[in-house]
C-alpha cells in the first residue's frame, strides 16, 4: 500500500487545518502588533521599559504556553490561535516600533510644515517610511508561526504536527517528512507572497533598500 | 528541585553555540568572498529555518540515534541562520575605504580578512551569536523528546502531572537563563564596539 | 578582546570534554532510562540491588525512547532494560500475537525469538502486568452503563476518543484502526494528543474515552474507570528485565551472582503495588530513587 493511499486524505486535511491556524493567528497578531507598535512609538520614554519586558515573555517556550492554556481553555481551536497569535506579535511589534522611530525627524517636521495633522503624518509619512521594516517583521512572524503551529497536534487539534508527532512516536521518517516538507513549503510560499505584497506597499523610492 | 537539569540545559546550549560558530562563521565568510556560492549558502540556511524544530530533531534521530548528539546537531542547524547571515552582512558592510586601504598596503585577501575585516565585523557577528544563543535556550526544550535531557523534561513532567510548580520552575529557569545571556552578551558586544571604534 | 574570546573558547572546550567523558566507565552496567515513571523506578531498583550485592556499578543514563534503547542494546551499547514481553514481541521484534505457536506462552515465544535473533533475553517476570486498557471517567461509565470495552460499541458514536500519537500509526496491530475494527467501535471524533496532556484532556471533558496503561499512577489520581478487555484484543504485557545474553559472562569476575541478584526482583510486584509506586512519583512528586529505595528496604531486598 503506498503512502499516499494510506495517508493522502489526512494529509490534505492537515495542510488545510495548518494553513487556517497560521493565517488566522498571523492576521490577529499582525493587527495587534501594528496598533501596539504605533502606540509605543508615541511614547518612546515608556516604550524603552515596556519593550524589554514584552521581549522577556517571548522566552517562554511554546509548549509551556500552549500546554498551560490548554489546561484552562481545553481542546478548542481558540487555544492554538491565541497561543500562536501571541508569538506572532513580537517580531512585528519590534519592527514596527524601531521602523517608526527610525523615521528621520526632518520628514515629520516637513509634514507638519505642510499642515498635516498628526494622524495624517502617521499614515502618509511615517508608516510608509517604516513599511520595509514592518514587512520584514511580518515575514519573520509568518515563518515562525508555520513552524510553531506544529504544537496544535500536541493538544489534539491536528494540523501537520500530527504527522510529525506520530512519526516521532513510531520512529517513522516517512511520516515526519510528510509533516515537515509541506510545512517548510508553506513557510517558503507564504514568505514569497509577503515579499510580493511588500512590492505593492513599500513606496517606490525605498524598494531594494533593506 | 533538580538543578542538574539546569546545567544539562546549559551544556546543550553552550555546545550548540560553540559548534554553530565553528560551522557558521566559515560559511558566512565563504558567502562573503565567493559571490558564486553566496546565494546557495544564504538560501540553504534560510530553508533550514522553515523546518519545524521538532521534525528536524525527529529526522536526525533516525540517522544518529537518540541522545545529546542528535539534539546538538539539530540545534546547530537551527541556529546557523543568524550567525551566517550576520557574518556576511557584517563583512559586507565594512567601510570600502578601509578595504581599499588594506589592498593598497599589499595585504593578501586572507590577511585582510583576518586582520582587518573580521575584527571590524565582530560586533555584528557577535549580535548573530547572541540571537542564536537566546533562541537555542528556548528551542532546546524539545531535546527531551529525543533523549537529550535538559529543562524540557521538567516542563513535560509538569504538564503531564498538571503540576504548576514544576512548570513554573522550568519556565522561570529558562527565562532567567535567556535574560542573563542576553544581558551578558550585550555587555560584551558594547565593549567590542568600543574597541573597534577606537 | 582576544583574551576574552580565547577564555570563552577554553571554557566551552572544557565543558565539552567533561560532557563527553561522563559515563564512559567500561566496568559499569549500562542502562538508558525510560520515559515513564515505572521504568525509572525499576531501573533504580536494578542499580540498588546490583550495587548492594555485587561489586559491579550501574550507570543509568539519560531518558531514551525504548525502541531506540532496544536497538542500542542489540548493538551492544546497553545492558539492561525494563520492558514487557508484549512490547518485546510486538514493538521490538515486530511480530504479532497470531505468530505464537499453539500452546506456547507469549513470554516463552518472544523470549526464544529474541535470544536467537537479537542476542537478548528476558529474566523472570516481575509480577505486575502493565497492559493497555481503556479508561473513562466514572460519570461516563455510569451514564452509559459501561463495564467492558464491548459495552462501548452501542454508544461509541456519542463519545470522543483520544490517545497519544503513538497509538495512531497504521503499522502494527496494537493501534487505533485495528482496535476499533476489532470491537466494532465508531467514535464521534478521535483526537491524537500528546501523552503528557491525555489525563488533563479527559478530566476537562475534551475527550471521553482514552487508552491507558494499567499500572499508571495517574489512572488512580484521575479516578478513571478501567473497562475490561473482554475479548482480549490487547496481548499480555508482563513486566520483566531484558538483558544481553553476554551480560553475565562479561561481569562474571566482579559480579558472579548477577543473574541471581537481578532475579531477586522477580515476582516482587503486583499491579496494585506498581500503581502505588508510580502514584508516589507522578502524583506526590517523589523521586524514583526515593520510592525504589523505600520499597526495596521494606522488602528486605537491600541491606541499606
Amino acid at each position: 500500500m503506498s503512502f499516499f493511499e494510506t495517508y493522502g486524505d489526512r494529509l490534505i486535511t492537515a495542510i488545510q487545518v495548518h494553513l487556517c491556524y497560521v493565517l488566522t493567528s498571523v492576521t490577529i497578531g499582525f493587527v495587534v502588533a501594528l496598533i501596539l507598535g504605533i502606540l509605543l512609538s508615541r511614547i518612546p520614554q515608556y516604550a524603552k521599559i515596556i519593550m524589554p519586558i514584552l521581549s522577556i515573555f517571548q522566552t517562554i517556550p511554546g509548549i509551556v504556553f500552549i500546554g498551560v492554556l490548554f489546561l484552562y481553555l481545553g481542546m478548542i481551536p481558540a487555544t492554538v490561535i491565541i497561543a500562536l497569535a501571541v508569538y506572532a506579535i513580537f517580531p512585528v511589534l519590534k519592527n514596527t516600533y524601531t521602523g517608526l522611530l527610525d523615521v528621520k525627524p526632518e520628514y515629520i517636521e516637513a509634514a507638519k510644515g505642510c499642515g498635516m495633522s498628526p494622524l495624517q503624518t502617521l499614515f502618509e509619512v511615517e508608516l510608509p517610511l517604516a513599511s520595509p521594516s514592518i514587512i520584514t517583521g511580518l515575514r519573520m512572524s509568518t515563518i515562525y508561526t508555520v513552524s510553531w503551529a506544529v504544537l496544535a497536534a500536541m493538544i489534539g487539534l491536528g494540523g501537520l504536527g500530527e504527522f510529525i508527532y506520530i512519526g516521532i512516536a513510531s520512529n517513522n521518517n516517512e511520516l515526519i517528512l510528510a509533516g515537515a516538507i509541506p510545512s517548510a513549503i508553506m513557510a517558503i510560499i507564504l514568505s514569497l507572497l509577503i515579499d510580493v505584497l511588500g512590492r505593492f506597499i513599500i513606496p517606490k523610492g525605498l524598494r531594494g533598500a533593506k | 528541585m533538580d538543578f542538574s537539569l539546569v546545567f544539562e540545559h546549559l551544556y546543550l546550549v553552550l555546545m550548540t553555540v560553540l559548534f554553530s560558530v565553528i560551522v557558521g562563521l566559515p560559511l558566512g565568510v565563504l558567502a562573503y568572498i565567493t559571490p558564486s556560492v553566496r546565494k546557495i549558502v544564504l538560501w540553504a540556511v534560510e530553508i533550514l529555518q522553515t523546518i519545524p524544530a521538532l521534525a528536524l530533531l525527529g529526522l536526525i534521530i533516525i540517522a544518529l540515534g537518540p541522545g545529546k548528539t542528535t539534539v546538538i546537531v539539530g540545534l546547530v542547524l537551527y541556529s546557523l541562520l543568524p550567525i551566517v547571515h550576520n557574518t556576511y552582512i557584517g563583512l559586507e558592510s565594512v567601510d570600502s575605504g578601509i578595504k581599499e586601504a588594506g589592498k593598497g598596503m599589499g595585504l593578501t585577501q586572507f590577511d585582510r580578512l583576518i586582520s582587518v575585516e573580521i575584527p571590524l565585523a565582530l560586533p555584528m557577528i557577535f549580535t548573530g551569536i547572541r540571537i542564536a544563543t537566546v533562541t537555542t535556550i528556548g528551542v532546546a526544550v524539545f531535546a527531551t523528546s529525543v533523549g537529550g535531557g535538559g529543562l524540557g523534561a521538567v516542563i513535560y513532567k509538569g504538564i503531564r502531572t498538571q503540576n504548576m510548580e514544576l512548570i513554573l520552575f522550568g519556565t522561570v529557569a529558562l527565562m532567567i537563563m535567556a535574560i542573563l545571556f542576553d544581558v551578558l552578551m550585550i555587555w560584551i558586544n558594547n565593549r567590542l564596539t568600543k574597541r573597534t571604534s577606537n | 578582546m582576544k583574551k576574552l574570546m580565547s577564555f570563552i573558547v577554553v571554557v566551552l572546550l572544557a565543558l565539552a570534554a567533561t560532557g563527553c567523558s561522563t559515563g564512559k566507565d567500561e566496568a559499569s552496567i549500562i542502562i538508558y532510562d525510560g520515559t515513564f515513571s515505572e521504568m525509572k523506578i525499576v531501573h533504580q531498583m536494578v542499580k540498588m540491588v546490583v550495587e548492594d550485592h555485587t561489586k559491579a556499578t550501574v550507570d543509568i543514563r539519560d531518558e531514551m525512547d525504548e525502541v531506540n534503547t532496544f536497538k542500542e542494546m542489540v548493538a551492544g551499547h546497553v545492558d539492561i532494560l525494563n520492558t514487557y514481553d508484549g512490547t518485546l514481541l510486538t514493538t521490538f521484534l515486530k511480530l504479532d500475537t497470531s505468530d505464537i505457536p499453539e500452546g506456547m506462552s507469549l513470554y516463552d515465544y518472544a523470549n526464544g525469538v529474541a535470544s536467537k535473533e537479537k542476542g537478548v533475553h528476558l529474566l523472570n517476570k516481575l509480577g505486575s502486568e502493565n497492559t493497555y486498557a481503556v479508561g473513562v471517567l466514572p460519570e461516563t461509565a455510569e451514564k452509559y452503563n459501561l463495564k467492558t470495552i464491548s459495552d462501548l460499541a452501542a454508544v461509541s458514536d456519542q463519545l470522543i476518543f483520544g490517545a497519544e500519537h503513538g497509538f495512531y500509526t497504521e503499522e502494527g496491530s496494537m493501534k487505533y484502526t485495528p482496535f476499533i475494527k476489532f470491537y466494532g467501535l465508531n467514535f464521534k471524533e478521535n483526537k491524537p494528543i500528546d501523552l503528557s496532556l491525555k489525563y488533563a484532556a479527559i478530566k476537562n471533558g475534551s475527550i471521553d474515552v482514552t487508552i491507558v496503561y494499567t499500572t499508571d499512577g495517574l489512572n488512580k489520581e484521575a479516578g478513571l474507570v478501567i473497562l475490561k478487555d473482554d475479548r482480549n484484543f490487547f496481548p499480555e504485557y508482563n513486566d520483566a528485565l531484558l538483558v544481553r545474553n553476554d551480560l553475565f559472562e562479561r561481569f562474571k569476575d566482579i559480579a558472579p551472582n548477577l543473574e541471581e541478584v537481578l532475579n531477586s526482583l522477580g515476582g516482587q510486584f503486583t499491579d496494585e503495588i506498581m500503581t502505588d509506586l508510580t502514584y508516589e512519583v507522578d502524583v506526590n512528586g517523589r523521586t524514583p530513587e526515593d520510592v525504589a529505595h523505600e520499597y526495596l528496604l521494606n522488602k528486605g531486598l537491600i541491606s541499606k
